[in-house]
């Protein structure tokens, strides 16, 4: 009968194929430490000091077996250990560790302000080649050491330690306080002729509410998020903060923007979302103010344009729709006068800022992380010529213009503002 | 080298036309799988049967049906092998007795050697009935075995007439209607009142026609016919001086009434099954298709015992090549009893060894009415209350017939729904193994560690977990099948506190493997056909073994492989996963199922003589089409 033999054959094939394949490859989860974050600093007496968190999942799983802090151990285990290079410094932490430790799940690379000033690229060509790394990691930059911002950030709503860097990246899209950064597009953006990088600043607060960095005063030009990470002024709660972006030069941290310059960023890039903004009241007496909400109606249109001797224009026009919220002067600026005089002055607040933040890339940093070269680029018929071109070299002679259209469409839940009246 | 060089010639036009519907221009309509070296081996065996009858033949003068009386034989060989006087005393005579005798040397002394040969089997071959009462009765007794087979009832009596003729009655008590039997003795015992009546044959005639007020009588002359008739509940008169026998239909067995379905429950639609009778079977599709073009062919399978098996089909629909091959494969089998439809479908199926079924069994006679009207054909088997219909496809079977009696959005969504369902039953075990053991990275981290923390107290590798959870659903799904009625409740008890809950307290699975098991066997309850419901029951432990083992990689090697299997298939001549395995039109009801008034024409696959069901506009009450109302 040639159907049983068929039959036969191939369950033997079978059975070959499955033995011979083995499951060595296989991993239990329990034979597996899931390495959260990493952080990593200058070390003393070698390259990196390499910190990790690895995952604790009995505690994060254990809902039902009564709760945590029950074996004191938390959601998360913190090590550190000193090595000339990330990856092989995973070994020797398994000298201490049971359990192969694992690069899958490692949400965030924390990179301290010290290391990113000096340079990353020997840190991260030999990253990007390991198999096990999440393309989609968060690169944060931390003011002061990285092994100090994972010991004490300690986001008291969640059970899973990486749940807080998940949602980090979906946040900027509700205030733009900063641009987040996955770890595959700060590597493109370190390669690319066009674009410089740029990643959050994390920073853990210390001291007491006296320690406001530059924030203005109450008056005239209050912005909201005029801070740098770790200047926020907020007591109590996890210490951490993230705002505001590191600017890189090539591999090279070259300075820091605060949390609003962080939101002309996006808006310059056309990735703001929305956002609470204040602006002086343009019509009270008193130094009142006018809360909004923005969100970016489109895209921004840039339009460049290069002469032959190789010098660029660009023409910046942003178009915002704010959203009144509150206006503490209870002026009445429904009515269409004052409308166009808020619209003009939430326009002019947010110009000013973003020329000032351009000015500032230009001259301070000398970096394009807004990425105008990505259109100058389209003057250019061949990779070569581009290349030749050298954009980030011209970059802080280019002249920008910088238009801000604003539509107020909404006003809130109310139609009309009422003076209070009586006594 | 050779075969790269092949593969890279092979363009995309060359792939298309490989894997489309190409019209089969054999005028039979059919490519029989079998091959030249297999129709030789049947001529053969046909050669050898006849050469083994024309044996028989010259060893006995006079018979003619021989294959239909070794039937007989061997019910009287066992009788007669009691007592070994008689038998050798009434076989002593006959020629192929030395023969007879020449085995039972070689073989067992007392067991009853089954051959031709004997002078009961004589009397039945010959086929004729005597004119003398006693003579028939003494026949009568021999072939039943009387007086002791208790069944047969022979039952004497006088016909009213003048002057009286007597005759006797032979029923199998039990097999028999005893309303209509006693209407028949009160005429002719009570009412008959004819006055001299002609002897001999045309007696028989009278009877037949002025006196017997049964619906179905038969005259015979033949002890065959007669055997038949009575072993299937008639009621056979012989009367004195008359060489023929009067065969009165009185069928009246107990029997289960018309129920509701049992394994195919809908809410919408008939809610009639089939039940174990054949006849309220064909009636049951015939009160659905009112129409003279409806055929039942009868025939018989079956040696020793012989089972109706009908098929039924629209005569001026169903391609005669379809029903012929049908026929030809029913009557080509070669078994001595047939029991059920489930073993009828096991012989006349094209592929044994694979896991799908390519025979669809439905206990529902709406939706074997709709494969007819198809130009399908319906095989029904005598005790089965399951109806086979053929040819099936692999859609056809994830149907249920219901989402056609619902509106199309419904039954669209629940067709989806069922196709989710249907990769579900096999596939999600072989995931989950191979997503814990080897692609960590594609789970969310949350989820992955939420794995991960229930697993730390589960002393089993996820392999163990995986298969001891899925063996124990199949306990339960076992023994929830063969559990006494009366301790029904204890299935659920222990079903569901002792395997979900328990288990994972003592640490023996992990919560989430539990819920997956039992989405898995939810699915697996959600395929409407029992025995595609069984393919994928068994295809899941492979996913499993290969999930194990090679992880997503050896899962598309399962899948690959099972679509090779699978498309392979054909069911009487149309392919298995028709209209996508070889691309032909789809139709209007495969997985989408458009509205009703676009199911315009039967499938395509069947190759029905008519395939138009419906003229492109069937809602004529629409005043204005499209092209007015602009």
């Amino acid at each position: 009968m040639p159907a049983v033999r068929i039959l036969v054959l191939s369950l033997l094939t079978l059975m070959a194929v499955l033995t011979a394949g083995g499951c060595w490859g296989s991993r239990e989860t329990d034979e597996v430490a899931y390495i959260l974050s990493i952080g990593l600093d200058r070390g003393e007496q070698d390259r990196f000091l390499v910190t990790i968190s690895i995952a604790n999942p009995q505690n994060i799983a254990g809902a039902g077996t009564g709760g945590a802090g029950e074996g004191g151990l938390g959601s998360s285990v913190i090590m550190s250990v000193e090595s000339s290079a990330v990856i092989p410094s995973l070994n020797l932490f398994d000298t201490s560790v049971d359990r192969q430790l694992s690069l899958l799940h490692t949400k965030a690379y924390i990179i301290s302000e010290e290391l990113a000033r000096e340079g990353l690229h020997d840190l991260l060509l030999s990253l990007i080649r390991y198999r096990e790394l999440r393309g989609t990691a968060l690169v944060l930059v931390s003011r002061g050491s990285a092994r100090d911002f994972i010991e004490k950030n300690k986001p008291l709503l969640e059970l899973s330690p990486t749940k807080q860097f998940e949602l980090i990246r979906k946040l900027t899209g509700n205030h733009g306080l900063y641009a987040s950064t996955l770890f595959q597009h700060f590597y493109n953006d370190l390669k690319s002729l066009s674009v410089e990088g740029s990643t959050p600043l994390v920073a853990i607060r210390e001291g007491g509410r006296g320690t406001a960095g530059p924030a203005s005063g109450d008056g005239g030009g209050h912005v909201l998020g005029d801070y740098e990470a770790g200047e926020v002024p907020i007591t109590g709660g996890n210490p951490a903060q993230i705002i505001g972006n590191a600017v890189f030069r090539g591999d090279r941290m070259v300075g820091v923007i605060g949390g609003e310059e962080a939101r002309y960023l996006l808006m310059l890039q056309g990735k703001f979302r929305w956002g609470n903004l204040v602006v002086a009241d343009p019509l009270a007496a008193g130094p009142a103010v006018v809360s909004l909400v923005v969100k970016q109606a489109h895209s921004p249109k840039i339009r460049t344009e290069i002469d032959p001797e190789g010098n660029v224009a660009i023409d910046v026009d942003i178009y915002l729709e704010p959203e009144i919220i509150g206006i503490m002067s209870g002026i009445d600026y429904e009515t269409e006068e004052n409308k166009a005089v808020l619209e003009e002055t939430v326009s002019f607040e947010i110009q000013r800022g973003c020329q000032e933040l351009i000015r500032r890339t230009q001259e301070e940093f000398r970096s394009d992380i807004i990425g105008f070269g990505k259109k100058v680029k389209h003057h250019f018929w061949t990779l070569s010529a581009w290349e030749e071109f050298r954009w980030l070299e011209h970059y802080p002679e280019a002249e920008v213009n910088v238009t801000v259209h604003s539509r107020i469409r909404r006003t809130g839940l109310q139609l009309k503002t009422m003076p209070y009246r009586g006594g | 080298m050779m075969i790269a060089g092949r593969c890279g010639t092979i363009n995309l036009k060359k792939l298309l036309q490989i894997i489309s519907y190409q019209e089969n221009l054999d005028t039979e309509g059919f490519v029989l799988k079998e091959t030249m070296d297999e129709q030789q081996k049947t001529g053969k065996e046909d050669q050898g049967q006849a050469a083994a009858d024309n044996k028989q033949k010259t060893g006995e003068e006079e018979q003619k049906t021989g294959a239909d009386v070794r039937k007989e034989d061997g019910k009287v060989e066992q009788q007669a092998g009691k007592d070994g006087q008689k038998q050798v005393s009434g076989g002593g005579d006959e020629g192929a007795a030395g023969q007879n005798n020449k085995r039972r040397s070689r073989r067992s002394f007392r067991k009853p050697v089954p051959s031709s040969g004997t002078s009961a089997q004589k009397d039945a071959g010959d086929g004729r009935i005597s004119a003398s009462l006693e003579e028939n009765r003494r026949v009568i007794a021999r072939l039943y075995g009387l007086p002791e087979n208790k069944d047969v009832i022979i039952r004497d009596f006088t016909i009213n007439t003048v002057p009286p003729v007597r005759s006797f009655a032979v029923f199998i008590d039990g097999l028999t209607d005893k309303i209509i039997q006693d209407l028949l003795f009160q005429a002719l015992m009570a009412f008959a009142g004819q006055a001299s009546p002609p002897g001999g044959e045309k007696l028989v005639d009278l009877v037949k026609d002025r006196l017997l007020p049964g619906n179905q009588i038969m005259v015979t002359a033949s002890f065959r016919e007669f055997l038949d008739g009575v072993n299937y509940g008639g009621t056979a008169l012989f009367l004195e001086g008359c060489g023929k026998v009067l065969l009165v239909e009185t069928k009246g067995w107990e029997h289960r009434t018309v129920d509701r379905p049992q394994s195919e429950q809908t809410v919408n639609g008939p809610q009639e099954a089939f039940t174990e009778t054949l006849r309220t079977n064909t009636a049951l599709l015939r009160k659905l298709l009112k129409s003279e073009q409806l055929s039942t062919e009868l025939l018989t399978v079956g040696s020793r015992i012989k089972t109706f098996v009908a098929v039924m089909y629209l005569r001026d629909l169903a391609n005669p090549a379809l029903v012929d091959e049908v026929k030809r494969r029913i009557e080509g089998i070669k078994v001595d009893y047939l029991a059920d439809s489930g073993i009828l479908e096991q012989f006349i199926e094209d592929h044994p060894y694979n896991l799908n079924p390519t025979v669809l069994a439905t206990e529902r006679p709406d939706r074997v009415a709709s494969k007819i009207i198809e130009g399908k054909v319906a095989i029904l088997v005598d005790g089965s209350p399951f109806i086979l219909v053929v040819p099936s496809t692999m859609y056809e079977q994830l149907h249920t017939g219901e989402e056609v009696y619902r509106r199309w959005q419904f039954g669209t969504y629940i067709r989806y729904l069922r196709t989710l369902t249907f990769l579900a039953s096999f596939l999600l075990p072989g995931l989950y193994i191979s997503l814990v053991l080897f692609h960590h990275e594609m789970l969310p981290t949350e989820l992955l560690l939420a794995i991960a923390g229930n697993r730390e107290r589960v002393p089993f590798p996820s392999i163990m977990e995986v298969l001891m959870m899925e063996f124990a659903l199949e306990f339960i799904r076992e023994a929830g099948l063969r559990v006494p009625g009366i301790m029904g409740t204890t299935i659920g008890i222990v079903g569901a506190l002792i395997l979900g809950q328990a288990a994972v307290e003592a640490n023996i699975v992990s919560p989430i493997l539990v819920i997956l098991v039992a989405v898995t066997g939810l699915a697996s309850f959600a395929i409407p056909y029992y025995s595609l419901a069984f393919t994928t029951r068994i295809y899941r432990f492979i996913y499993i073994a290969l999930g194990a083992t090679l992880g997503f990689f050896g899962i598309s090697i399962g899948l690959f492989i099972q679509v090779l299997l699978t498309s392979n298939l054909k069911s009487f001549g149309v392919p298995y996963l028709v209209p996508t395995g070889p691309r032909t039109s789809a139709g209007a009801d495969v997985v989408t199922r458009l509205p009703v008034f676009f199911h315009e024409s039967r499938p395509d696959y069947v190759n029905p003589q008519d395939a138009t069901r419906a003229p492109k506009v069937s809602r004529t009450w629409l005043k204005r089409d499209r092209g007015e109302r602009r």
